[in-house]
């Protein structure tokens, strides 16, 4: 392949495009390619988010948030990522003012709802995990079958800890 | 000292002007009718509001090989355009799309859409360009990190010459270097390397 292409961004984008329908290790190159030829650009700073996550870089990750909400604004979804961001830096604290943002924004964003709910497990933070649970009930008005979402394994520590225990058995006992 | 009261009134009306200013009404208008059609699965008002004359300008962007030439290649694709809509449309109901207007400017719209199921949702938004007249002429998705004429002059490939099609994908054709160095480039995605 000519240099003079490969350096071009129709390449570049057109080949992270492509390398979507290739599976994820095809995309993960192409979007690292793209990092390297054209990483500054700032219209290119939202589908960077994902690479560098994928590549497990949070500080990058949170650069690349930020430029992208100069361009496209400070939203729920921006908000959301800065908190996935963070629970991969371990800034618990942080993350859990970052998806609060995002929930103060848009109460029942699914997004935020949910990467809280991540934010109490990877924090083994189980009274977290149960009130972010109610909050998904609350947003969505569907109850959450307890028994059955503490089978995944993402579960197995917080089945364990007692504040879901006592929801488990309060949900089972009003079933009944 | 007292303020008379009809520069009160200017004032006033000073200040409901730049607030419709800043409301920017093309843009907004348009935004709020790209999302009410995304999210109805309204495919034909969807399709209404695409200009594909203006979209098929955008494909070629400033490649003018003559204006003979130009014409007919804008005829053709503006005709291959006029039903964009209805697949775009498609795709999103297929993706289960649901869009929010951002922001909006006099020609311009930010919007997001938001596909996949409850606890798996992908995010992205795509900047309108709004036209006068309040249809869109193009639009960039920051997802694909890509404009959607840049797209569509990859599929353009079948209805012009290489050597324009060239120029439209890469900014140049202006020698027999450039083009056979793309003719390599266009033998080697062919063969996959």
């Amino acid at each position: 392949m000519p240099d003079e292409v490969k350096a071009s961004r129709a390449y570049a984008t057109l080949s992270v495009v492509l390398s979507r329908q290739l599976g994820t290790d095809a995309y993960r190159e192409t979007l690292n390619a793209l990092v390297k030829s054209h990483g500054e650009d700032k219209e290119l700073q939202f589908i960077l988010i994902d690479h560098y996550f994928m590549a497990e870089q949070y500080e990058k990750a949170l650069a690349a948030i930020a430029a992208a909400e100069q361009e496209l604004g400070a939203d729920e979804v921006m908000s959301a990522q800065r908190c996935a961001a963070l629970i991969g830096m371990q800034s618990y604290q942080d993350a859990l003012v970052a998806c609060d943002r995002a929930l103060a924004i848009d109460p029942t964003f699914d997004t935020a709802l949910w990467t809280r709910v991540r934010l109490g497990l990877t924090s083994k933070d189980a009274e977290l995990v149960v009130a972010s649970l109610e909050r998904v009930e609350e947003a969505t008005g569907t109850p959450i079958d307890y028994d059955e979402l503490s089978q995944g394994e993402a579960y197995a520590w917080v089945r364990e800890q007692e504040p879901f225990k006592e929801k488990l058995r309060a949900t089972l006992n009003s079933a009944q | 000292m007292r303020i008379p009261a009809v520069v009160v009134y200017g004032l006033l009306l000073l200040c409901a002007a730049t607030a419709h200013a800043l409301e920017k009404p093309i843009g907004a208008d348009t935004g709020k009718r790209f999302v009410a059609a995304i999210n109805t699965a309204d495919a034909a008002a969807f399709n209404d509001m695409l200009d594909a004359d203006a979209i098929a300008a955008h494909v070629l962007g400033g490649i003018a090989p003559d204006a003979l030439e130009r014409t007919g290649f804008q005829n053709v694709l503006s005709s291959k355009y006029s039903m964009l809509g209805w697949s775009l449309s498609g795709q999103f109901t297929a993706g289960k799309a649901r869009a929010k207007l951002v922001s909006a400017t006099d020609g311009e719209a930010l919007v997001r859409v938001t596909m996949g199921e409850p606890g798996d949702l992908a995010h992205s938004y795509m900047r309108l360009k709004v036209g006068a007249s309040g249809k869109i002429e193009d639009w960039y998705d920051y997802a694909l990190a890509m404009s959607m004429s840049e797209q569509l002059r990859f599929s353009a490939a079948s209805e012009i010459p290489f050597t324009t099609l060239v120029a439209m994908l890469f900014g140049r054709s202006d020698d027999a270097a450039t083009v056979a160095k793309f003719k390599s480039f266009a033998t080697h995605v062919v063969q996959g390397n």
